[in-house]
Parts: structure tokens; C-alpha cells; sequence
């Protein structure tokens, strides 16, 4: 007996070791490396690698790879360029995949907040990234305030990365409608069962129509002159 | 019309062929699947077969299936088919004879039908021996008799594509030569035989005209438009054929029809063919080989059709009628008779094919547009000036008006009347509707009366494509806001014969002429997207602009670029890369003293969908309206709409990991090319139609799980608080809070739509069309995603109404009552001059015009308000008030004497 449910357990054990390797599998082919470029030299240049695992967790911090000194900084505030953005391009591999999304925001607003962003990357079904978001945390900004910010010998990338998966799209909810349609039922039942009042009090609509018509009918009989209580019984 | 029959929307509803018979026709659909007859006396389906197979898989076969019908010369009430690998036959009379399934094999196609007194043969090409099988299976049960094989050159695309059948003939043109196979009737004649003819250049067509056991005539096209027209006739007791040329001359462009009647000697040939608005035939009768009593007759034709697209020449009770399809879509019947030929039936059947839709005001009236210009003057003077005379020529017209009836009379009434219709009327209700069909006609259509005022063919349209869908993007140039200048609308198309060049057409939308200096053929660029530009340039005209296969910007009329967009709020353009999957947003940026009229687009996003394929797309109208910010809640305090206006619904079709199927909803900022809103429905099928507006969007899908059609409606809330209260900006750091619910509903859906009103005051209803014909307007509320499912006190101050799965829809709100309208594909609505009203097209197959009252008639009176009662009521009032007056006087006056 023993022995026997000694082998169940092994058996156990091993489905689920089998079943481990499988989802361990299924990670391997979730994880994706994801390769972060920027344009503040006017052309893209990586700041960050990071390779993650879906489904483990959502939010990581990204680790820059270079710093911006205050020189450059200060060249981007000068910037009059004909294309004051701040674009982000984040390449990606999953599997033999290879594509890359982008997103851009205005120059001045990354400036602003001293490169320190948030980056949301929208995860498709499948896994793959579908795009890409930078917010700061504000929506305008003008250059000459960013001048009186304090300033430093160098800046560094404060980025930190969301990861966004689609949302099941929602079902009908029979479910719970049939349930609290069952529930009003019983209650209705239940108000049923729990009125014990005495029979009078019930149904005393009724009985008080019939009560009057006998009434009615007894006075008239009585104007008649005929004994009141006798008259129906003796005929 | 006596009747009609609508037949089913997918592969079941598409005919194959049709066999006419004395009495009723029957009716080969769904790739050989599925026969039915129809009775001519009253359109009434008199019998139905479908197709017995057990190979269910074949449905979700993606290769392109074939299907042969023909009816058995030996004896016409017998109908074989052949539906690729399964072959059956079916009596005139609605009995299924047999039907047998032919053994597939990966490299045998069946490909041709041919049949004989005793036998049906199939030829079945085998790939891997280039050589065709011929199959013979007994007529009466199916049997396979026995089968032999002759070589073969053609693989299996050109022997669909070059080859025809006839009796026991197989006619195959290559090049510049036509040969002609005679498959043996017999076992125990075996003997192939091989003919050719020779054509002066390649043969592009093959067309049989006639086929009878005994007699055939077919005709022969090349591409340097030479036709020729063959007779066949068959050798006494054998299955062998001889052939002699017919001497006739034809234009190359003519079409060719043959009648027999048993009252004709002979058979008749008619040969037609169209010049501009004139229609020619030449009717002879075929001798030996040569024509003989040949009549010509030409009818002018109303407007400009095009080409002839089908032809058919038919003499019932010895008149002559033609029947012609043009390439605009008309459907024409002409008689032909001794005096001449007479048009006796013209239909619009384009209108079945409308594609885009957009809607002009009419003009305003002469008394109108003085009014208008009443109130110009800048200067007291000049205005004091203005109104007199105004008023004047005011006063003048209407004695002179008066003067026109009493000398008159109502001589002019009709003119009068059909001059009223396109005025303006008082709230704006009364509209003219643009339509462009597929076929490349353009429809102007007066709202009140449903009328068409004037239609326009253009010979060399070709729409362009969008997702799965066609569409011909219809701008209004100039609207009619600008009474001085006639309103201008134009429509962008490619040229059938290339389909780089594109097309540019604008016309007046009251009369339909063509404004020439902003029509051209010749734009030196090949176009990718178009789209209108923001401002008005010269003269209250907007223009074109353009973007070209390089990512270039251009303008049309070419004017400068700052002058066409806001050179203070950025432009942001999105394409779509369908090879890629992607989704790229552009950035332009225009300085304002830039002349440039094009430049590059810069590259600022892109979205890039993976194993996930982008069916269709959605934009919101331009005409959306957002009245209030947000929700009063019942706590009295305000939830704030996230009201986005770049943004785009876009739905992806794909199979996850487990093979299950899915479809996407994504809502996507096209300035930022974030995304809003993501929803994952899995074991669901598209079409998807959405709506989407203010802060919501409602889609619908159908569930395969479930097997019932639903719709999702999610709307995007900022929150308690709102970020910049004056406007948006998509960089605005909003995380939108979403809330979503879905329904089960009671129809099925071809087209939804949501009712547009002036100010967007007016709660928003949602049109949906059905596949059973219906209209149905649904309230908003009904999907409000906020639905609860226990109603507190709250909800209940604020007017919600509980959650049910179901949407129940209730008769009344069917709009179009008892007129079914079939096949609907779009819903088109727009705002009337009185907020409480929208207007509604849905165009189809059918077309259907009306107006809706969302939220009631809430700034009309009834129609049955009683104006009597409230102006005797006021009269007696004031008469009242009055007499009481008096007698308070008089009462005053002796309390004064007391």
C-alpha cells in the first residue's frame, strides 16, 4: 500500500517536473531582448539592453549605458532644429522575430525633466511588442524655464519600464446576472415562506368584501322581519 | 418590379450559373453547393437542394475551389455538376438524381464536365503525368463506366482560364491557336481527335454563343480585335464535329448574341455595339455560311454607360428584345421593331454598389442670401444703407410675386417647384446626398423625394483599396456655407487600365458639372494616402493634399504647404505598411514662411503588429461633437470624459500559441502611437464593426464558443479630476480609465452607425442594420458600460439602468418598419439645422432614407399641436383681462364713494 502510494507520488512528481520544463519552455520562447535607442545626437544611438521574461513581472528599471554630459544638455536646449523630438526606438527579438517600435515626445519635455521617464510598452497576445509610450509626467514646458533648473555636470537616464499586456475583452456576464436573478427568486420564495401572520391578518382583503355582503344581506333580511339568523337555515 | 429574391450574404448567396427552363430557372450557387429553382410567375423558390458531403473540411480550404455546371443536351431536364471533387446531378423538377464523390488526390484537379446521351465525363488533369484523366460515369446512377487518358500541355490555371467546354468538345486556345478536342462518346470508339484553327494573333477569348446536340456556334477574340465567329455542326452518327467560319464583319469592340425560336427560320445573330450615347445592333439571320436579311437599328441612349459588359438577344412572341448590362451598371432592355428600336427599360443598378457617401447642404434662397448679406455693412451708415434697400427689394419682389400669380396663374408650378426643392428650407433638413458606386458612377440624390438629380460616369475608375474593403475618398472642396461661390466636392480614384495614376474629379454637387481647373488625369507622383487640407486656401476652396509612395507631401492645386496647414498646431500623418504590419505616424512641421508646396514627412512612431494581420480600421466622424466634459454623477460629482480626438480603433486578426483564433481591439493615439485600449476576444470571428465617438466605442463581433453575435462597449474616463480643462494634447499624461461591458444581441450585424447631431447635445443613438433587413436604433444607454448590476439609489439618481446580458430590442425602435433593406454595408448620418434630429442613410443593396429623434422632439411642436385652442386661449385672456380691468375700476371707484 505504502509502496504504492509511494510510486503515485513519484508519477506525481515527475508530471509535474514535466509539466515545469514545459512552462520553463514556454518562458525560454517568452523571453524577449529588448535594445533602447535615442536620437539626442540627431541620430539613434542605444542606451540600454535588458532582456526580459513575460509574464514574471511588469515593471523594471532600465539600466543606461551613457550619460549625457552638461555640454551636450546644453546643446539640446539651443537645439533649433526643425525637429524638436525626443524619440524613443526600442528594437526587439523574440524568438526569430526582429522589429522595432518608436514613439516620439517634445524635446523639451525630456529636457525638463532631466531625463527621468516613464516607458510603456504595449505586449501583444503572442508576446510581441506592438508599441511603445514616454510620458514625464507633464504635458508643456517652455525652454527658457529649463535654464533656471539646477544644474549638473552630467545628466543621467532615469527611465523606468511598464509592461502593458492586452486586456481579455469582456464577456457577458450571464453569470452573475442568472445568479442574482436566482437570489431575487429565493428572496421572493423566502418573503413567501416567512409570512406566519395568523390567517385573518393575511387574507383580511378578502374575507372583509364577504364579511360586508353578509352583513348587508343579513340587515336587509332583518328589515324584512324575518328571524335573522333562522331565515337562511330554514329554507 | 413584380418580385425579387435576396439571397444569402456568403458563399451560398453567389451564383455559379443559371439554366433557364419555360417556366422557372434553377440556380447553381455557393461554388456548385447548392441548386435551387425560382419560379418566373412569382419569384417563388420552388425547390432547394444542397449538396450531400462528408468532406465538412473543405469549407476552410483557402485554395480557390472550382465548380462546372452544365445541362445535358440529350436531355435538358438534367443538370450536372461538378464542385470539385464532388459530382452530382439534379432534375429540373427538384430531385437529387445521385451525387458522388470523386477520390481526390493531391496532384489530380478536376477540371472539365462534359456530358453525352449516356455518360458524364469528367477530365481530370494529373500534374505529375501531364496527362488528362477522362472519367466516364453512367448518366443514370453515377457509376463509373470506364475512363482513359490523352495527353495534356496545359497546367491546371491555363486550362481553367483558356479552355471551354461543348458537348463532348474541349476547345483550348493557345496563343495564336485554337485547338479543339472531341472526347470519344463510346467505349468502343477510342479515338482522340485534335483540330486547330488559326487566329491572325493571340486569342484572348473563347466565347460558345449556341450549343444544341446538333449545332454550335462559338466565337473567337484576339487581341488585335479581330472576332471571328465559327459554326459547328455534327457528322451523322458519330461524335466527330465539322467547323466552317461564318462571313461576318464585326467592330472589335462589338458584342454578340444568338436567339432561336421555333417561329424563326433559322436562328437570328445580333451583333451590338455602344458609341458614346448610342447603342448599334445588327440583327441577320444565319444560312449555310453566310448572313442574310441583315437590319440595322441604333437607339440613343439617355446618358453616357460605357462599354457593353453582357449582352443577350432573346425573341418572345416574335418581338425582339435585348437585354445589355453597360459598364456603369445599367440594366437596359431594348425592342427592337420594324420601326425602330425602343429603350423601354433603364435602371440604376449601381446604386446596389455605393462605396462612399457624403452629404451637402442645399443652396439657400434668393430672399435667403439677402438676409445674409443684410447684417454685412461695417459702418452704421453703410448698414442703415444695406438693410433699407434690402427691404425694399424685399417688399418689391413679393408684389412683383404677387403680380406673377394673379397674370399667370400656376403656369410655372412645376419649374417653380422642382427650383424650391433645392432651396434651403428653414432647419436645414432637406439635404442632397453625393454617392459614388464601384462601377465609377457618381450619384447626386435629392434627400426629400429620394430623386436622382444628375448622375456622372466616369469610364476609367478604379476605387482604391483599403484594408479588405474598397473606397474612394469624396471631399467637400467648398461647402455650402459660402453662398457667393457654388460648393465644390471632389472624388480621388485610380485609372482601371494602371492602377498608379490617379484621378482627380471635383464638380459642383447641385447640377454635377465638372469644375475643369481643379479636375486633372496627370499627378507626377504616385499617390498612398489623400486627405483634406485644414484651412481654406483661395477663394473658401480647401485643397488636396497628397502623400506619394516616398513619403512626400504634395498639395493639389499646388499651393504652399503653410498655407494649406496650421503652421501653428504640428501635423501628424499615419500610413499603414501593409507588408509589414506597421503602423508608422509622421510628423511635418511647416514654417510660416515656407513656399514649399511639398515636402518630406519625418518618421515619429510606429507600431508594428506581429503575427496579428490589420483587417480594417476605424475613424471617428469628423462631423463628432462633444458637448459636455463629463458625467454628473448621482453624487453630484462630475466623472470627466478622456474625449481623445487622434484617436483610431484598429482591429487585428490572428491565431494565439494554442491555435486559437482571436481578434483585437486596439485603440491607438495617432500622435503618439500609444495605445489606449487593448482588448483580446479569443474564439471570435470578424467582421467587426465599430463605432466609435466622444469618449466611447461599441464593436461588435460574432462568438463562435457561443455561436451568437455581441457587442463590446468600453468608454475612456479621465477621472474625478481633468487635466487641462481649455485642450487636449495627446502627451498629456493621462492613464485613461477604462470601463467595459458587453452584450449578447438578439440580430445579427452588417453595419452600425451612431446618429450625429448639430451640437452634440442630444443623447446618441446607435443605428444598427441587420441581416434580416432591419434598422434598428438602439439608445447608448443600453450599452452604457457603466451598467450596474445592482442598481443603488445613486445610479438611479444619475438614470442608469440595470445590467442585463441582452440587449432586447423592442419593434418600435425598427425605423424602417415593414421595408426590409437587405445587404446593408454602410449607415451614413448627419446633423440637421434642428439639434433634436439626425439624419440616416444605410445603403446597401438596398437604400433607405429617414430621420431620427434620439432624445425625442424636444425643440418642435407636435404635429397635431393645437394652435387654435392656444390662440383663441390668448385672446381670451387678453379679452379678460380686460373686462376685468374694467370692472376692478369700477369696483375701485364705488369702494372710493363708500
Amino acid at each position: 500500500m505504502f509502496e504504492q502510494n509511494k510510486l503515485s507520488v513519484v508519477l506525481l512528481v515527475l508530471i509535474v517536473q514535466l509539466q515545469l520544463i514545459l512552462t520553463f519552455d514556454d518562458a525560454n520562447s517568452g523571453s524577449v531582448s529588448l535594445n533602447f535607442e535615442d536620437n539626442i545626437d540627431g541620430k539613434f544611438s542605444s542606451f540600454s539592453k535588458l532582456n526580459i521574461h513575460l509574464s514574471s513581472q511588469t515593471n523594471f528599471d532600465l539600466t543606461p549605458s551613457r550619460t549625457i554630459p552638461l555640454s551636450q544638455y546644453e546643446r539640446l536646449i539651443d537645439f533649433k532644429s526643425d525637429y524638436p523630438y525626443y524619440t524613443l526606438k526600442v528594437h526587439f527579438k523574440r524568438g526569430a522575430t526582429q522589429d522595432y517600435v518608436m514613439t516620439s515626445i517634445p524635446m523639451c519635455l525630456v529636457l525638463q525633466a532631466q531625463f527621468q521617464y516613464t516607458v510603456t510598452l504595449f505586449v501583444s497576445e503572442n508576446g510581441y511588442i506592438v508599441g511603445v509610450q514616454v510620458t514625464t509626467g507633464n504635458s508643456t514646458c517652455t525652454l527658457s524655464n529649463i535654464n533656471q533648473i539646477e544644474q549638473k555636470t552630467e545628466y543621467n537616464y532615469k527611465a523606468t519600464m511598464r509592461l502593458q499586456l492586452n486586456d481579455a475583452g469582456p464577456q457577458p456576464d450571464t453569470q452573475r446576472f442568472l445568479e442574482k436573478l436566482k437570489r431575487q427568486q429565493e428572496a421572493k420564495i423566502n418573503s413567501q415562506d416567512a409570512d406566519n401572520r395568523p390567517f385573518i391578518l393575511k387574507y383580511w382583503k378578502y374575507l372583509l368584501p364577504i364579511v360586508v355582503i353578509v352583513v348587508l344581506q343579513s340587515a336587509f333580511t332583518n328589515e324584512g322581519g324575518a328571524p335573522a339568523a333562522g331565515g337562511g337555515g330554514g329554507t | 418590379m413584380r418580385w425579387r429574391k435576396v439571397f444569402e450574404t456568403n458563399e451560398y448567396g453567389k451564383i455559379d450559373r443559371i439554366i433557364w427552363y419555360d417556366q422557372e430557372s434553377v440556380i447553381i450557387s455557393g461554388q456548385g453547393r447548392r441548386a435551387r429553382s425560382l419560379r418566373y410567375a412569382d419569384g417563388l423558390e420552388v425547390w432547394q437542394l444542397a449538396a450531400t458531403t462528408t468532406n465538412t473540411n473543405s469549407n476552410q480550404d483557402t485554395v480557390a475551389k472550382h465548380c462546372q455546371v452544365i445541362k445535358n443536351r440529350y436531355d435538358p431536364g438534367t443538370i450536372h455538376i461538378l464542385s470539385d471533387d464532388l459530382l452530382w446531378s439534379v432534375s429540373s423538377y427538384g430531385e437529387m438524381l445521385w451525387s458522388i464523390e470523386i477520390p481526390i488526390k493531391s496532384t489530380l484537379k478536376n477540371l472539365f464536365l462534359l456530358s453525352t446521351s449516356q455518360y458524364v465525363i469528367v477530365g481530370s488533369l494529373d500534374s505529375n503525368s501531364n496527362q488528362l484523366q477522362v472519367t466516364y460515369y453512367s448518366k443514370q446512377d453515377g457509376q463509373q463506366a470506364f475512363s482513359s487518358s490523352l495527353p495534356w500541355s496545359f497546367n491546371a490555371k491555363d486550362s481553367l482560364n483558356k479552355c471551354s467546354t461543348m458537348n463532348n468538345l474541349i476547345l483550348c486556345s493557345n496563343n495564336d491557336e485554337l485547338s479543339i478536342i472531341t472526347i470519344p462518346t463510346t467505349t468502343d470508339d477510342t479515338n482522340v481527335k485534335t483540330r486547330h484553327i488559326k487566329a491572325s494573333s493571340k486569342i484572348e477569348q473563347i466565347r460558345i454563343l449556341y450549343e444544341s446536340t446538333t449545332r454550335s456556334v462559338i466565337l473567337i477574340k484576339s487581341d488585335n480585335g479581330e472576332t471571328k465567329i465559327y459554326q459547328f455542326n455534327k457528322k451523322e452518327s458519330t461524335s466527330e464535329w465539322d467547323f466552317n467560319e461564318l462571313n461576318i464583319q464585326m467592330k472589335s469592340n462589338s458584342f454578340i448574341s444568338i436567339a432561336t425560336d421555333k417561329n424563326l427560320a433559322g436562328q437570328q445573330i445580333l451583333e451590338a455595339s455602344a458609341n458614346d450615347q448610342k447603342l448599334n445592333f445588327h440583327v441577320s439571320t444565319i444560312n449555310e455560311q453566310t448572313l442574310t436579311n441583315t437590319r440595322s437599328y441604333s437607339v440613343e441612349l439617355p446618358e453616357n454607360m460605357g462599354e457593353i459588359e453582357y449582352l443577350a438577344y432573346s425573341v418572345v412572341k416574335n418581338t425582339q428584345l435585348v437585354t445589355l448590362r453597360m459598364q456603369d451598371g445599367s440594366l437596359l432592355v431594348i425592342k427592337l421593331a420594324d420601326n425602330g428600336a425602343e429603350l423601354i427599360l433603364h435602371r440604376d443598378e449601381a446604386l446596389s454598389s455605393i462605396i462612399s457617401v457624403e452629404t451637402f447642404d442645399l443652396s439657400l434662397s434668393i430672399t435667403q442670401m439677402r438676409i445674409e448679406e443684410e447684417f454685412g455693412g461695417t459702418g452704421m451708415f453703410s448698414m442703415f444703407t444695406k438693410r433699407i434697400s434690402s427691404q425694399v427689394s424685399q417688399l418689391i419682389s413679393f408684389f412683383l410675386r404677387l403680380m406673377d400669380l394673379f397674370t399667370h396663374g400656376n403656369r410655372n408650378r412645376d419649374y417653380l417647384d422642382k427650383q424650391a426643392a433645392l432651396v434651403r428650407d428653414e432647419f436645414n433638413l432637406n439635404k442632397i446626398l453625393i454617392v459614388v458606386t464601384s462601377v465609377g458612377k457618381v450619384f447626386g440624390i435629392l434627400t426629400q423625394s429620394g430623386g436622382i438629380l444628375w448622375k456622372n460616369f466616369f469610364p476609367n475608375f478604379a476605387p482604391f483599396e483599403h484594408f479588405n474593403a474598397v473606397h474612394v475618398p469624396l471631399f467637400h472642396i467648398r461647402s455650402a456655407a459660402h453662398y457667393t461661390h457654388e460648393p465644390l466636392a471632389s472624388i480621388v480614384y485610380r485609372d482601371r487600365n494602371s492602377l498608379h495614376d490617379t484621378h482627380i474629379r471635383t464638380f459642383n454637387p447641385y447640377t454635377g458639372d465638372l469644375e475643369n481647373n481643379l479636375t486633372t488625369s496627370s499627378l507626377p507622383y504616385h499617390v498612398k494616402r489623400v486627405f483634406l487640407s485644414t484651412q481654406a486656401v483661395d477663394e473658401f476652396c480647401k485643397v488636396l493634399l497628397f502623400v506619394d509612395t516616398n513619403n512626400k507631401i504634395h498639395t493639389y492645386p499646388p499651393v504652399p504647404l503653410s498655407r494649406a496647414l496650421s503652421t501653428t498646431i504640428p501635423t501628424y500623418i499615419y500610413l499603414f505598411d501593409k507588408s509589414e504590419q506597421a503602423f508608422v505616424g509622421y510628423y511635418l512641421s511647416i514654417d510660416e514662411n515656407d513656399q514649399k508646396t511639398s515636402t518630406n514627412l519625418k518618421e515619429v512612431w510606429r507600431v508594428s503588429f506581429q503575427n496579428e494581420e490589420v483587417i480594417n480600421i476605424h475613424t471617428r466622424l469628423s462631423s463628432d461633437r462633444v458637448h459636455s466634459a463629463g458625467i454628473v454623477l448621482g453624487d453630484r460629482s462630475v466623472l470627466y470624459k478622456y474625449t481623445n480626438p487622434n484617436l483610431i480603433a484598429v482591429v487585428t486578426e490572428g491565431i494565439d500559441y494554442q491555435k486559437v483564433p482571436f481578434v483585437n481591439i486596439y485603440l491607438l493615439d495617432t500622435v503618439t502611437g500609444s495605445l489606449k485600449l487593448s482588448h483580446t476576444h479569443k474564439r471570435v470571428k470578424s467582421p467587426v464593426h465599430i463605432v466609435l465617438s466622444e469618449n466611447w466605442i461599441v464593436y461588435t463581433y460574432y462568438n463562435q464558443r457561443y455561436r451568437r453575435y455581441e457587442a463590446v462597449s468600453s468608454s475612456l474616463f479621465e477621472g474625478e479630476a481633468q487635466y487641462n480643462y481649455s485642450t487636449f494634447s495627446s502627451f498629456d499624461p493621462i492613464e485613461p480609465v477604462i470601463q467595459s461591458k458587453a452584450y449578447i444581441l438578439p440580430y445579427g450585424v452588417n453595419a452600425i452607425q451612431v446618429t450625429t447631431t448639430e451640437k452634440g447635445i442630444t443623447s446618441r443613438d446607435i443605428i444598427m442594420a441587420t441581416p434580416n433587413g432591419m434598422l434598428i436604433e438602439i439608445p447608448w444607454i443600453l450599452f452604457d458600460p457603466r451598467r450596474p448590476l445592482d442598481l443603488t439609489p445613486m445610479d438611479r439618481e444619475e438614470g442608469l439602468i440595470m445590467y442585463t446580458p441582452e440587449i432586447m430590442v423592442n419593434f418600435e425602435s425598427v425605423i424602417n418598419y415593414y421595408k426590409y433593406v437587405y445587404n446593408i454595408r454602410g449607415i451614413h448620418t448627419v446633423a440637421t439645422g434642428l439639434e433634436s434630429t439626425s439624419i440616416v442613410f444605410a445603403y446597401g443593396l438596398d437604400l433607405f432614407f429617414t430621420r431620427v429623434f434620439p432624445s425625442r422632439i424636444f425643440d418642435q411642436l407636435k404635429d397635431d399641436f393645437d394652435f387654435m385652442i392656444i390662440g383663441w386661449s390668448t385672446v381670451a385672456f387678453v379679452v379678460g383681462s380686460f373686462v376685468a380691468k374694467r370692472f376692478a375700476s369700477i369696483h375701485q371707484t364705488k369702494k372710493a364713494w363708500k
